[in-house]
């Protein structure tokens, strides 16, 4: 479940037009989402309220043992009146799950960012400013995002704990996105990683096409292909990764089964990994990745899925005509499916290794309370196959 | 005196090698281990090479038949090797991010990706320099400690030795990884392995009764001696009374001092039943008793003298009411005289002989010697008596008393004060053997036994980790609690030790100690036990009881024995004076050895 500290991040982006999946680093975000899910352990409780549109606070509490929590806060400048309360918002924007991808737009243009008001220029860059402390660790996260310009991002993370060689390390990213392509560098003070990554989507290009031809191309484009690379380098311990990605994910108006597949490659580590998540239904998701390394012949097979259930409140008759339109892979049935997603009522998530370690988490919502319960299952020990058992409680306002 | 180090006997033996992989394995993987490595660590290879270290002996504080104490310098450039084998991660991006907090993390898509490559490592070359601090006893095993970081520099040879960068890493991981072994872990596993060992030495040595197999790695210092004390012993016993051979069977039976897990077992057992306040107690056959701070050991001694039923002992706690430390003194040399009593007397001076070290040793020597061989000559005289008491004692008592007396000697020849806290804690020793052996002979109260071994059970763990300065907070607080019993005791042990018994003690007693005491309690021991009965209120009002009872018999050594006392204050003052002086000298003389650049520790710390 996404922590309301990343959804109301999530709603800042929404909210400055930023397309996070537009990202090399986003690039098998499904996969992760569906294998990589976390279970929660022991008890945690998050009470968080958005006091007023520039500002939410968030507390956490987590019983695994011993007892500890966070405090954050957060401020945007850009007020986030798209950000729900826990009973209001809807479970696909509270989940990590597969993710619909949508058409890339065509950026801003610069100017229609600027307000000028007497002959003086008054519009000021968006930010977000958000702090979280770690209690009994006495850990410091702390996040600067700025929005420079309609295809320029600032993120400067931080972390100060005195357990951390140098007390802590900062990050600063800087992402360029115009759509078409997506260029990040980044800086880590830890071992002076510098870092460069970018994305290439083929085909059309949203800069260049007409508003009138891309409406009319709608049809035409029913997915796309994206090429990425990665370039790590480590000042201080000379070490460096470098990786390329490839990823082809049907779009809306695709009229199949919505599908990702990614291959990622790590030439100096002869890594391989390949994953591939379809949506079989409306109500399922299936996705399988699969690992392996040409040096040390090392491989690895995760299988997941995610099965949606929603409520039965629809007469049979009306859920037979849309299953019967679901059958037919109707592009409607996604685009405007935004009014049924109200039905749903809760997510299971599970995913399996070839170690036969399983992974389960039933996400959903009680009256106002949002919760997960998740629990992490190692078959190849029969005395005791449940490795960690937990719930998380999370409640907004 | 020579020292017999003997190195190939641990190649000889098949099992050490892959015992010692065991031990290395287990801690090469308890500390957490570098992100890089991704296994476990296995120890493949571990030859210790046909080159042994060269040992300097700097300082020997502590010697005796079945421990030892000393300060070494170790050098040594041996052909020794040891191959690891384990897994690490040849991404380093993966380990780097491994490491860092996750909210920080750049993220990688895939050049984090792992790959684990199987490594070999080779170390060779080893380059040790450094002191060390050996601690032997035989109940303990042997505790080896390095004063300072004694790794001069190694060879790390591996399957990257052709990539430099990997390779330097390596050597820096690995050296900084030695360290800490050499400084932590290895001190661990020889304790550990020399226990295994002296295990199997004592079921070996249960049904022959030689003790000489040699630890082999140690130097075998105790096994020569043994031996010749056993013989000694032996004759002894023979010429001794019909009873006396039980007793000695007993002894040499009694090597559950090192206290194996059945007789751990059975002393559980013991103990459970007298703090459930049960009726039923398992009999120990080959247990040794001790009367320590508890009341059921205080009780046996009183109950010793009497008779040897519990019950007797009950009798004399009310008697405990009299105050009659002094005429318990005398009666205790009085007892010694007569041979019926002697048991008795021996019981209240090993209390407190507790509290004062050198009284619970006079204690031991007393019980036994009288009843054996010296009745006799203990019998000649009371107050003088203390003199021939002193030489059964020494009988009796084990090489610690010979050891003490000599260190006595050294004292009184530089001042009456070498070897203060240690022979303090040795002189203790010896009253809770001699308790053991009334048990054994008079089938003590369950009581009894069960408290003795208790304490000791409870103080072996703080006794290895025990050291001289835990001694000499003992001695200080144990003059003012017994004035009175210590001259008495004084008067006998120092005596004895002086006088021309000295010799045969040795010989004789010492190989009876040997078997028994030096297992059940270690010189360490006897020190922490004596704070205890200070501590204990109850055990202070048992000591009274046995002086008491004692008193009874009070015949004639109040005025000696007060001398007595001042006499052995002085001269325990003295002692721990001296043992601080000493201490202090040895620190210089390090410090000194380490400026003139002879081999500069490096952990080791100026004290300026």
């Amino acid at each position: 479940m996404l922590g309301y500290m990343d959804y109301v991040q999530k709603s800042f982006y929404l909210a400055t037009k930023w397309d996070e999946d537009n990202s090399y680093a986003n690039l098998n975000a499904t996969a992760r989402a569906l294998l990589d899910f976390p279970t929660p352990k022991g008890l945690k409780m998050n009470v968080s309220s958005l006091s007023s549109p520039n500002f939410a606070t968030s507390y956490t509490m987590a019983s695994l043992g011993v007892v500890d929590g966070s405090v954050s806060y957060l401020y945007s400048s850009r007020s986030l009146d798209n950000v729900l309360n826990s009973g209001a918002v809807e479970l696909k924007d509270a989940v990590i799950g597969y993710r619909d991808l949508k058409e890339i737009v065509k950026p801003d243009d610069p100017r229609d960012w600027e307000i000028w008001k007497g002959g003086v220029r008054v519009d000021r860059r968006d930010t977000l400013l958000y702090g979280r402390m770690y209690l009994p660790a006495s850990t410091l996260e702390a996040l600067y995002l700025r929005r420079l310009a309609p295809t320029r991002q600032l993120k400067i993370s931080a972390v100060s704990n005195s357990r951390l060689p140098n007390g802590g390390t900062i990050l600063a990213l800087l992402q360029q996105n115009n759509g078409k392509w997506c260029t990040e560098y980044l800086y880590s003070t830890d071992v002076a990683l510098i870092g460069m990554r970018g994305l290439y989507n083929f085909g059309f290009d949203p800069r260049k096409a007409l508003p009138k031809t891309s409406l009319s191309d709608h049809r035409k484009i029913a997915g796309r292909f994206s090429a990425g690379m990665e370039v790590y380098y480590g000042m201080l311990n000379k070490s460096g990764g470098v990786s390329t990605g490839f990823r082809y994910t049907t779009l809306p108006s695709n009229t199949g089964s919505p599908l990702t597949m990614t291959l990622t490659i790590n030439p100096l580590m002869g890594h391989f990994q390949a994953s591939y998540a379809v949506k079989a239904g409306k109500n399922s998701v299936f996705c399988s990745r699969y690992d392996f390394n040409i040096y040390s012949y090392e491989s690895d097979l995760v299988l997941g899925c995610e099965l949606w259930r929603r409520k039965q409140t629809v007469s049979a008759g009306v859920t037979e005509a849309e299953n019967t339109i679901s059958e037919t892979w109707q592009p409607d049935s996604f685009s405007t499916g935004g009014e049924k997603e109200e039905d749903v009522t809760g997510v299971l998530k599970a995913r399996i290794t070839q170690n036969f370690n399983i992974g389960l988490l039933w996400e959903g919502r009680y009256k106002q309370l949002l919760f997960s319960l998740g629990s992490n299952i190692d078959l190849k020990r029969r005395e005791q196959p449940f490795r960690t058992v937990g719930i998380e409680i999370q409640y907004n306002s | 005196m020579a020292f017999n180090f003997n190195w190939h006997p641990l190649t000889a033996d098949p099992e050490f090698y892959s015992r010692a992989r065991d031990l290395l394995t287990a801690a090469l993987n308890k500390s957490p281990k570098p992100p890089i490595i991704v296994a476990d660590i296995l120890v493949t290879e571990l030859n210790l090479g046909t080159t042994p270290p060269d040992l300097e002996i700097l300082e020997i504080g502590d010697l005796a038949d079945d421990r030892f104490r000393g300060i070494f310098k170790m050098e040594y450039s041996g052909d020794a090797f040891l191959t690891l084998q384990t897994k690490v991660q040849a991404n380093p991006l993966n380990t780097y991010l491994s490491t860092a907090p996750s909210f920080t993390s750049p993220q990688p898509l895939a050049a984090s990706s792992p790959l684990t490559i199987p490594l070999q490592i080779t170390l060779s070359n080893f380059r040790l320099s450094g002191f060390v601090i050996l601690v032997f006893s035989k109940a303990k095993g042997i505790t080896l400690v390095f004063r300072n970081d004694p790794l001069e520099s190694l060879v790390v040879s591996s399957t990257f030795d052709s990539i430099p960068f990997i390779k330097d890493y390596l050597q820096k991981e690995i050296e900084k990884q030695l360290r800490n072994l050499f400084q932590e872990e290895l001190p661990a596993i020889i304790h550990r392995l020399s226990l295994r060992w002296w295990g199997q030495d004592y079921d070996s040595a249960s049904s022959n009764t030689n003790r000489t197999p040699a630890i082999p790695q140690n130097p075998t210092f105790n096994s020569g001696p043994s031996l010749s004390a056993k013989s000694s012993f032996e004759n002894l016993s023979e010429s001794a009374e019909p009873g006396a051979p039980e007793t000695f069977s007993f002894n040499n039976d009694l090597e559950s001092d090192t206290l194996s897990s059945k007789s751990l077992l059975r002393l559980a057992n013991l103990t459970e039943s007298q703090r459930t306040l049960g009726l039923f107690t398992p009999r120990i056959k080959e247990a040794i008793y001790r009367a320590w701070a508890t009341a059921g050991e205080r009780s046996d001694p009183t109950t010793t003298p009497s008779s040897t039923n519990g019950s007797h002992t009950s009798t004399l706690y009310s008697s405990d009411s009299n105050n009659g430390a002094r005429p318990g003194l005398v009666a205790m040399a009085s007892s010694l005289s007569i041979s019926g009593s002697t048991n008795g007397g021996l019981g209240p001076n090993g209390r407190p002989v507790t509290r004062s070290s050198a009284l619970g040793k006079k204690k031991k020597t007393r019980v036994v010697n009288l009843r054996r061989k010296k009745d006799a000559p203990t019998s000649d005289g009371d107050t003088s008596s203390v003199a021939g008491s002193n030489g059964p004692e020494s009988l009796t008592s084990s090489m610690e008393v010979g050891y003490e007396e000599k260190e006595h000697v050294e004292a009184s020849e530089a001042a009456a004060s070498s070897i203060a806290s240690s022979n303090i804690p040795e002189i203790n020793i010896p009253p809770s053997s001699l308790n053991d052996r009334r048990g054994e002979y008079v089938d003590v109260s369950p009581l009894r036994s069960p408290t003795g071994r208790e304490p000791f059970l409870a103080n072996r763990p703080v006794h290895h980790a025990g050291s001289d300065t835990k001694i000499t907070p003992t001695t200080p607080s144990t003059p003012p609690p017994l004035p009175l019993p210590q001259p008495q005791q004084q008067h006998m042990l120092y005596p004895a030790e002086k006088s021309s018994d000295y010799s045969r003690d040795q010989s004789a007693p010492v190989s009876f100690f040997s078997g028994q005491y030096s297992p059940s309690s270690p010189p360490q021991q006897p020190q922490q036990f004596t704070p205890g009965h200070h501590s204990s209120p109850s055990s202070v009002s048992m000591d009274n009881p046995f002086l008491e009872s004692r008193g009874r018999t009070p015949s004639s050594s109040s005025i000696a024995e007060k001398a007595w006392m001042m006499k052995m204050a002085g001269e325990m003052a003295r002692r721990w004076g001296e043992e601080r002086l000493r201490r202090e000298k040895a620190e210089e003389l390090l410090e000194q050895r380490r400026r003139d650049g002879n081999s500069p520790p490096p952990a080791y710390q100026p004290k300026e």
